[in-house]
């Protein structure tokens, strides 16, 4: 019996530090905020690339464009890739999908629902691909990839209006209440199953440059851009004079490929080699205007910021800021209801409230708080109603997306003071 | 969790490792996945060797003989994200006439049908090797001497 319990306390203590590196590599307890950039940011080009093709949906992907039904057979191999508009009939059904695909990809940008609406916009992009997959290439490829480890992961816990809800439901119970960053450790497991997917596309792509004499000659660049396609006179004219510049450009985008996958682990070199990712990718887009395959790239390297830059970039934007205090008036349930939904925006919490019915404050008088809501700057300065809003929504991030309201020259002040005014003198009402 | 984490990850690698015969073995067994969400891809850009793609042209003649050159590319602009597709179109085209040139030609009938079309001929044009020198020299890589214009199909129209 003693020797029984003795070979299990060698086999547990002998697997605990497998298990513990286990866990080191995959489950660290992590917040979703590179994954939700990502999102953000590969939602925003699905929207804008498949917006712009709406013009052409029924010739792109329709039964009477380019891909008719009987030559489809001719491109797939698998009855396991399937797509939507395998199975509609009217031109209507085609329309109406699309609507939907880019109303999700919207939703999907501003965290919206997110848990069910990453599915469709997964679903929607597969099925764009399938219908027509010679017009495909290869970023349409990464961004399914993408799509499903983000299908996979937690996402819309921050960055997002289901965080803003979330938030909101705590402050409208008290409107004090924090709610603390969502971390979780299948997160974290995301983010690396990103990471790996970067990192393996790397990978590939630079040890099969390797194989080819173009690369291997430091040629490459140059039949890169006498392609008609890519031709752009002044380049090659550069290129022609500076041909070194030929060989760096290069060796410089192999030696990135190369290294990328190996060292952008190490916590000394990743900052590195994501900058350098970054400026090969910002290349392609400049130089060779491929925008959407850079800015997929560029949010799929998203994965490799780390939480804590994002935390020290967020602590350095509320320091430069300062503290805001909001003050309100808390027997009006308008007021307090926008100030809930004001709050649920500022996800840096910069902003204080106080209540002056039951706090009142030392700088503004109770006399000017019943007229209109006060912002109270580190300065000491206090800037009523409508400017105290204009005030706030620059500089709070969540908030930004307010300003083509706050801040249209003339109309925003010359609108929003009235506004602001009727609310405040009909807040009771309300 | 942790096996759905190695399964994932063996397929990312699966998906994109060179032919071979342990990675063939792997890929009939991660093939239903790869195919269900689109994950197969040998992230091969420009590799081994970039390849200076051919130009996609046709000619529509009306049934009066004249002859109308459409260049699709010339129409492209390369700010908008879709050109990109039409281009690989256009090239999927050109690598596989035996299939697509009938298509394509009664396609193409059909959008020019207000020149009364009676054909319209597929052409392909390829660019030969355009080096520095030939750059400094003040020539241009779309020049004849460095073109090569062959013919995919001429495919008549049916209402010409």
């Amino acid at each position: 019996m003693l020797e029984r319990v003795t070979s299990a306390g060698v086999k547990k203590s002998s697997l605990a530090p497998w298990r513990d590196a286990w866990t080191q590599l995959w489950f660290q307890d992590k917040p979703t905020t590179p994954l939700e950039i990502a999102r953000m940011g590969v939602g925003a080009a699905l929207l804008f690339h498949y917006g712009l093709a709406t013009p052409h949906l029924l010739t792109f992907w329709g039964d009477s464009g380019w891909m008719p039904r009987a030559l489809l057979a001719n491109e797939h191999t698998s009855a396991w890739q399937q797509s939507v508009f395998f199975y509609f009939a009217a031109p209507w059904q085609w329309l109406a999908f699309h609507m939907l695909f880019l109303f999700c990809c919207a939703a999907f940008i501003v965290g919206w629902r997110t848990s069910w609406v990453k599915w469709i916009v997964l679903i929607g992009h597969i099925s764009y691909d399938y219908r027509n997959p010679v017009m495909t290439y290869g970023v349409d490829s990464i961004a399914a990839c993408l799509l499903l480890i983000l299908c996979f992961a937690p996402v819309g816990r921050a960055l997002s209006l289901d965080r803003v809800r979330e938030v909101r439901a705590a402050k409208r119970k008290d409107l004090a209440a924090t709610l603390p960053p969502f971390t979780s450790p299948w997160a974290f497991a995301c983010t690396r199953l990103m990471q790996i997917q970067m990192a393996v596309l790397f990978f590939f792509s630079g040890t099969g440059k390797l194989a080819g004499n173009d690369w291997r000659q430091g040629e490459a660049i140059w039949w890169l851009f006498t392609n008609s396609y890519y031709y752009n006179a002044d380049i090659l004219q550069l290129l022609a004079k500076q041909y070194w510049l030929v060989n760096v450009a290069t060796y410089g985008t192999v030696l990135i490929e190369l290294a990328f996958p190996f060292l952008i682990w190490q916590r000394a070199t990743r900052p590195y080699l994501l900058a350098a990712a970054l400026f090969l990718h910002f290349q392609f887009a400049a130089l060779m205007h491929l925008y959407y395959f850079s800015w997929v790239m560029a949010m799929g390297h998203m994965s490799f910021v780390r939480p804590e830059w994002l935390n020290r970039l967020g602590a350095a934007w509320k320091r430069k800021i300062g503290g805001m205090e909001m003050i309100y008036d808390g027997t009006c349930g308008f007021c307090r209801r926008s100030m809930v939904w004001f709050l649920a925006f500022d996800g840096l919490q910069q902003i204080q409230v106080r209540d002056f019915r039951t706090n009142p404050s030392p700088i503004v008088s109770d006399e000017k708080m019943l007229k209109a809501l006060y912002l109270v700057l580190p300065d000491g300065r206090a800037l009523p109603g409508f400017e105290a809003y204009r005030y706030v929504v620059l500089r709070v991030p969540g908030l930004w997306w307010q300003i083509p309201f706050f801040y249209v020259p003339l109309f925003s002040r010359l609108f929003g003071h009235p506004i602001y005014n009727w609310i405040a003198a009909n807040r009771s009402r309300l | 969790m942790s096996l759905l984490l190695v399964w994932h990850s063996a397929a990312i690698v699966v998906a994109a490792a060179p032919d071979s015969v342990i990675t063939q073995a792997a890929t009939s067994l991660f093939q239903p996945y790869f195919s269900l969400f689109r994950l197969q891809n040998e992230w091969s850009f420009y590799a081994p060797d970039v390849r200076v793609e051919p130009e996609f042209r046709y000619v529509v003649e009306d049934t009066s003989g004249q002859q109308h050159l459409f260049i699709p590319a010339a129409e492209l602009s390369r700010y908008l994200p879709t050109d990109i597709w039409v281009k690989d179109w256009y090239i999927h085209v050109m690598d596989n006439p035996d299939t697509y040139s009938t298509f394509v030609g009664i396609y193409l009938c059909r959008e020019h049908a207000s020149l009364h079309p009676a054909s319209v001929t597929l052409l392909e044009v390829d660019q030969k090797d355009f080096l520095p020198e030939d750059q400094l020299s003040g020539k241009h890589p779309f020049d004849p001497e460095f073109t090569d214009q062959k013919t995919l199909a001429t495919v008549p129209c049916s209402n010409g």
